[in-house]
């Protein structure tokens, strides 16, 4: 894990090696937090975590959904939707029929997930979905701000606002010319959208955010 | 931009999707000839009219079938691949 951890390279990635560990220890202490549009008279600003380095853990494929189910894990419906599984303090995304992405509660505690990753590693069934490597492909930023949907429009053709998008919505779409996947998280009590994308593109990203903010 | 409906993502940009050619059964790849691989892979109908396609939503990754007309560019109906068996049945 701390290999792997310390591997990454996303915008920031020279503040990862401060944390090789791979689990900062706190929300506010150690997260990377660049201002896209700054505040302006009457409108606060736009913000993008990079939480790339968090714990996160898909599986895909068939099987998938019958596993989770076994684990009495309620599955999110319709597709395009967040589910948040209480018990385990987690969040279950789902991406397709039998895709889905797991996220912990609290990003600071990635216990509950480390344990069902390793429940599913364990289990021996033939059927179970496969690996999706979440964690090592995808990289993850949270963008949020009163306007955000207001901006993410200049890049992304879905229409982002509040009333249109309700929370725990998931679209599968383009922004800065990629393939995103975007979550409606709201994660710092702020309107925002958790992204998921190439982690080789994460430095486009996070320029093309940038530029867009400065234009 | 043209918009195209993804029976699981709704309607987005045309730009979302990529087309995957024709819809046509395929061979049995235990006993086929040579001459029908080569049909299989090579030999496009190219019919001027409405045809069966698959196409995929990119940022999604799922695969579907729109029927489109090879004139007028215009994309009739999109559907699940499940609904195929069951249209064809019917028709």
């Amino acid at each position: 894990m701390a290999v792997l951890a310390a591997g990454r390279r996303t915008p920031l990635g020279d503040l990862y090696a401060e944390h090789p560990d791979g689990v900062p220890s706190s929300i506010d202490a150690t997260l990377v937090r660049t201002t896209v549009v700054p505040e302006r008279s009457g409108e606060g600003p736009i913000e993008v975590l990079d939480l790339t380095r968090y714990a996160r853990f898909g599986i895909k494929g068939k099987g998938a959904s019958d596993w989770l189910r076994s684990k009495a894990i309620p599955l999110p419906e319709p597709v395009n939707t967040l589910a948040p599984v209480a018990s385990r303090k987690l969040d279950l995304v789902r991406l397709g029929a039998e895709d889905y992405l797991v996220l912990p509660q609290s990003l600071g505690e990635p216990a509950s997930l480390a344990a069902l990753r390793s429940e599913w590693e364990s289990d021996g069934r033939e059927r179970k979905g496969f690996n999706s490597w979440r964690e090592e492909v995808w990289a993850w930023f949270h963008i949020h701000g009163a306007n955000v949907a207001d901006f993410l429009a200049k890049t992304c053709p879905v229409d982002l606002n509040a009333d249109r998008l309700p929370l725990r919505s998931v679209v599968q779409t383009r922004v800065a010319q990629m393939d995103c996947i975007l979550v409606r998280t709201d994660r710092t009590n702020d309107h925002g959208f958790d992204l998921f994308f190439d982690v080789a593109s994460a430095n486009f990203m996070m320029s093309s955010l940038k530029e867009l903010g400065a234009a | 931009m043209k918009i195209m409906n993804c029976p699981l993502n709704g309607p987005r940009n045309i730009s979302e999707f990529t087309c995957f050619g024709p819809v046509h059964d395929a061979v049995d790849a235990q006993s086929a000839s040579d001459a029908a691989w080569c049909h299989y892979l090579f030999y496009q109908e190219n019919k001027a009219g409405i045809i069966r396609e698959w196409w995929r939503h990119t940022p999604s990754n799922y695969y579907f079938i729109a029927e489109r007309h090879t004139v007028t560019d215009e994309i009739i109906a999109t559907y699940s691949a499940s609904e195929l068996s069951r249209i064809e049945n019917k028709s």
